[in-house]
């Protein structure tokens, strides 16, 4: 259970997480309006690429981050009903992480560290933005060992006993995150920071990007599957029904976590350094992937049926219509699902190994990655931030409406926003540019499309402040919430007896094992193996 | 080891789920249907690189 002070450090937390998320929600809405050309003004290359790589950083490394840690100390706490293991540790961890972010924040504002969020070399930034993700690292790798200490002192304490879903699906993305992360922190550790001191001249990139591939497929799975449990154990309860299949649920999370590691080639589709052989293997791993994702939709999907005829739907499809809609959970969930198909179909588009050649760098990818990320997973961390405000708090959230207009206006802006980009790309419009007008016939074509972005942009950025505004409101100004809300033990089918291998982790990460071995060993070995030749720095 | 479930008698009065079979079968279709549309329909067309 929460205590009082493990409740404010859930909400630090969060709080650094959104106020993350409303900056980089301003940058968003420049960048869009900078590359359309519509106002010569404010056009600036140099000014459009740090904002671009602040966006993408604040986004996906600080957002995630810290609403990841925050989230699962609340989840750990609440399912295993254990006060928060070793307090002053978690704190270490959070103020490193802050600290992390910071320093990397100097040179993102000033302009010495437009590498954007994927920072490949040999585009260089500033040291300190190297050290400062370093750290950011390091403090989510507290988070990571305080929950894995936490799982295993429950284990301990209930021997035999099955563990709550959340927490074994908190305690997997724990595991996965100290396995992905592994890749960008060899990279950083022994390339990015050396050569930014000048200790090395010049830097390998396709062992670099080898390297940040191991990291970036399964660091969206990190940040998702906070999302998926909250599809998993909150939503169902929140639509007046039950989890159709626990066990279903964590067959889900055990292939997200052994699957989604030793696929990131398909980032190296067009890459030189890696063999078509193993490119094929990942692509191949890739599209099994997609199948826990296919179990989630299905499993809510029926834990939402189950729901919706209890409540008097009936006929093939009437138990959608006798949801409760204006629950903010299950609002959230049903449009998350919406976009999660779109965006799932953009993604099998990207893995097809062939096929990839039409969208490769082109306004496709970030089309598909705004609506995944942006759609799919941050409109379910808004729905778990209004479930827990209460509990946190101690306040009520200060509106019923304004969290359901601010989650409506959040999936229109991710439609408006997401499918001309789609389109663009398809139009061969290339990503990462800071101006999109070329006085030519062809860049005539997208205009129509660049004016749909802005608007989507702009219905985003102010859903965005509304989402800030209603939970600090409700904080200062809320009415206090009666006790019977403040307990937010969770109660989604914990306690039912499942088979070992889906209460444990042992012999998954040896899968794993052999799986990143197979699939990454000679990939990385061949660049010790052969002669290579290094890139002297491009940057600021 | 396997532990014995009581659930699967709780589970068998559960109707089956079939909105959600029909719903995902059909959006299984229509994304298959994308796919091909998008591989014969648009990347075919285009050629090899030149």
């Amino acid at each position: 259970m929460l205590d009082t002070a493990s409740k404010k450090f859930v909400l630090y937390h969060f709080w650094v997480a959104f106020a993350a998320f409303g900056l980089a929600s301003v940058l968003g809405f420049y960048q869009v309006l900078e590359r359309s050309g519509l106002l010569p003004l404010i056009e600036s290359s140099r000014v459009y690429f740090a904002s671009v790589s602040t966006h993408g950083v604040l986004m996906a490394f600080v957002l995630t981050t810290f609403f990841i840690m925050g989230f699962g100390y609340a989840t750990a706490c609440n399912a295993l009903r254990m006060p928060l293991w070793n307090p002053r540790l978690a704190w270490v961890g959070f103020w490193l992480a802050v600290a992390g972010t910071l320093l990397a924040a100097v040179p993102l504002l000033s302009g010495k560290a437009s590498v954007l969020y994927t920072f490949y070399p040999p585009i260089q930034a500033h040291t300190l933005f190297y050290i400062g993700a370093t750290l950011l690292v390091v403090g989510s790798w507290v988070w990571c060992f305080i929950m894995i200490r936490m799982y295993l002192d429950w284990k301990k304490q209930h021997p035999g006993a099955t563990v709550p879903l959340p927490m074994y699906a908190t305690t997997a993305n724990a595991i996965l995150w100290l396995w992905a992360s592994l890749g960008v922190a060899l990279e950083v550790l022994f390339q990015l920071i050396p050569w930014a001191l000048g200790w090395v001249d010049t830097v390998d990139p396709g062992l670099a990007r080898t390297l940040f591939s191991w990291t970036l497929h399964p660091i969206v799975y990190f940040w998702l599957i906070p999302a998926y449990i909250a599809l998993y154990s909150r939503v169902p309860q929140a639509a007046g029904g039950r989890l159709f299949s626990d066990e279903l649920a964590r067959v889900a999370f055990v292939m997200l976590l052994v699957l989604s590691l030793p696929i990131g080639f398909h980032h190296l589709y067009m890459d030189p350094e890696q063999g078509s052989g193993f490119k094929l293997a990942h692509a191949v791993g890739t599209f099994l992937v997609a199948l826990p994702t296919l179990l989630t939709g299905f499993t809510v999907t029926a834990s939402l049926e189950m729901a919706g005829r209890t409540r008097g739907g009936v006929g093939l499809m009437g138990w959608i219509g006798a949801l409760p809609w204006r629950n903010p959970v299950v609002l959230a969930a049903l449009l998350s699902l919406l976009m999660l198909i779109a965006g799932g179909f953009g993604g099998i588009v990207n893995a097809s190994y062939a096929m990839n050649t039409m969208v490769h760098n082109t306004a496709w990818v970030p089309g598909h990655f705004h609506l995944i990320f942006a759609g799919t997973t941050v409109i379910l961390y808004m729905a778990i931030a209004y479930d827990l405000w209460p509990g946190l708090t101690g306040r009520q959230l200060h509106s019923t409406s304004a969290p359901l207009l601010q989650l409506w206006t959040w999936f229109i802006g991710i439609i408006v926003l997401t499918s001309p980009w789609h389109v663009l790309g398809l139009l061969g419009q290339p990503r990462r540019i800071s101006s999109v007008t070329y006085n030519s016939l062809l860049t005539l074509a997208w205009t129509p499309y660049e004016l749909a972005m802005i608007v989507g942009g702009a219905i985003m950025l102010a859903s965005a402040l509304l989402f800030l505004h209603i939970l600090a409101k409700s904080q200062k100004k809320g009415v206090m919430a009666p006790a019977s809300t403040l307990d937010q033990t969770d109660s989604a089918e914990s306690g039912a007896p499942v088979h070992s291998l889906l209460n444990g982790f042992k012999v998954w990460n040896l899968v794993i094992l052999v799986l990143m071995l197979a699939n990454y060993g000679y990939p990385i070995l061949q660049f010790f193996l052969t002669r290579t030749y290094g890139s002297v720095a491009f940057g600021y | 080891m396997i532990h014995s479930n009581n659930a699967p008698e709780q589970n068998n009065r559960e109707p089956a789920p079939v909105g959600t079979w029909v719903l995902l079968c059909s959006i299984a279709l229509a994304m298959l249907a994308g796919w091909l549309f998008l591989y014969f329909g648009v990347f075919l067309p285009r050629g090899s690189i030149h």
